[in-house]
């Protein structure tokens, strides 16, 4: 029997969102849907590592050159292997890596910086998670 | 005890086919075709278990053994090397009986064929292997080697 490498992501939203608040009472704005479940599944090598990256397309946007920097939105994470971070639209940003095959459960929390600075408009961005198992 | 060994490889490709009589007249015959099968590659949650490339006939005859018992067992020498429990394999055969479903074990001989006095003319039993798909599974070529044996006292 050969077994290949094959990788699949599931997550629990494909959306998420952030209420509008107060910042000087709500500084950090948790999403809607937090927790967002996460589970990667993977056929790897015995000592091989896979791994999860994030990295969104740009910054949030409300309409030509109203944005909101994407660094403002941040995560935690639970679940082994899984990492917090801060979203980036320059450099791929870890998220999680485990070794060898398996399906890692985890979850994980999403919050925005709250500013006054902030434009008032709908704000949207894509952001792609990347699991590779080499 | 009259024993017949048939030697049968997962993954790859060897054929042995043999027959011991003894001085009694009790003849034991045992068949298989084909020596060898594979279970291709699939996603997990598609196809959690997957059926082998082909079906295994087993053809069995038993003649000069009125009234005695015979069995037919299978055994595999090891788990799916390297590291694929063999008990993930199992199978399922027609007719029933005398061919009996079982679970592979590298430990225990399970039984797969058993009936009392001859069997004559031959039955071939026709067996399908599957293979349990588990996302554990690390990459890689596994195979392993299996032996059929037929054996009446």
């Amino acid at each position: 029997m050969a077994v290949s490498a094959r990788a699949k992501l599931t997550l629990g939203a494909s959306a998420i969102n952030f209420p509008d608040a107060d910042p000087d009472t709500t500084p950090s704005i948790p999403a809607n849907e937090n927790p967002v479940t996460v589970t990667a599944k993977v056929r790897t090598g015995v000592s091989t590592t896979a791994t999860l990256t994030h990295r969104s397309s740009g910054d949030l946007t409300a309409g030509l050159g109203i944005t909101i920097p994407i660094s403002n939105v941040s995560w935690t994470a639970t679940g082994a292997g899984y990492v917090g971070g801060t979203m980036s639209s320059s450099s791929n940003v870890p998220a999680g890596s485990w070794t060898g095959s398996g399906i890692y459960s985890g979850a994980f929390n999403y919050s925005i910086a709250n500013s006054w600075t902030y434009a008032t408009g709908n704000y949207t961005v894509s952001t792609t998670y990347t699991l590779t198992a080499p | 005890m009259k024993r017949l060994t048939f030697i049968f490889i997962f993954s790859i490709v060897f054929s042995v086919s043999y027959g011991i009589q003894s001085g009694f007249s009790q003849t034991l015959t045992l068949t298989i075709s084909p020596s060898s099968i594979s279970f291709p590659d699939a996603d997990p949650d598609v196809m959690p278990s997957i059926a082998a490339n082909s079906t295994v006939g087993v053809r069995v005859r038993v003649r000069g053994n009125a009234g005695n018992n015979w069995r037919l067992t299978h055994l595999a020498s090891g788990d799916l090397s390297p590291s694929i429990p063999i008990s993930n394999i199992s199978w399922t055969v027609t007719p029933q009986p005398p061919f009996i479903n079982g679970t592979m074990s590298r430990t225990v001989a399970q039984i797969a064929a058993q009936g009392v006095g001859n069997l004559d003319p031959a039955r071939t039993g026709t067996f399908t292997y599957r293979i349990a798909n588990l996302w554990s599974y690390n990459t890689g070529n596994f195979s392993v080697t299996t032996t059929f044996t037929l054996s009446a006292p």
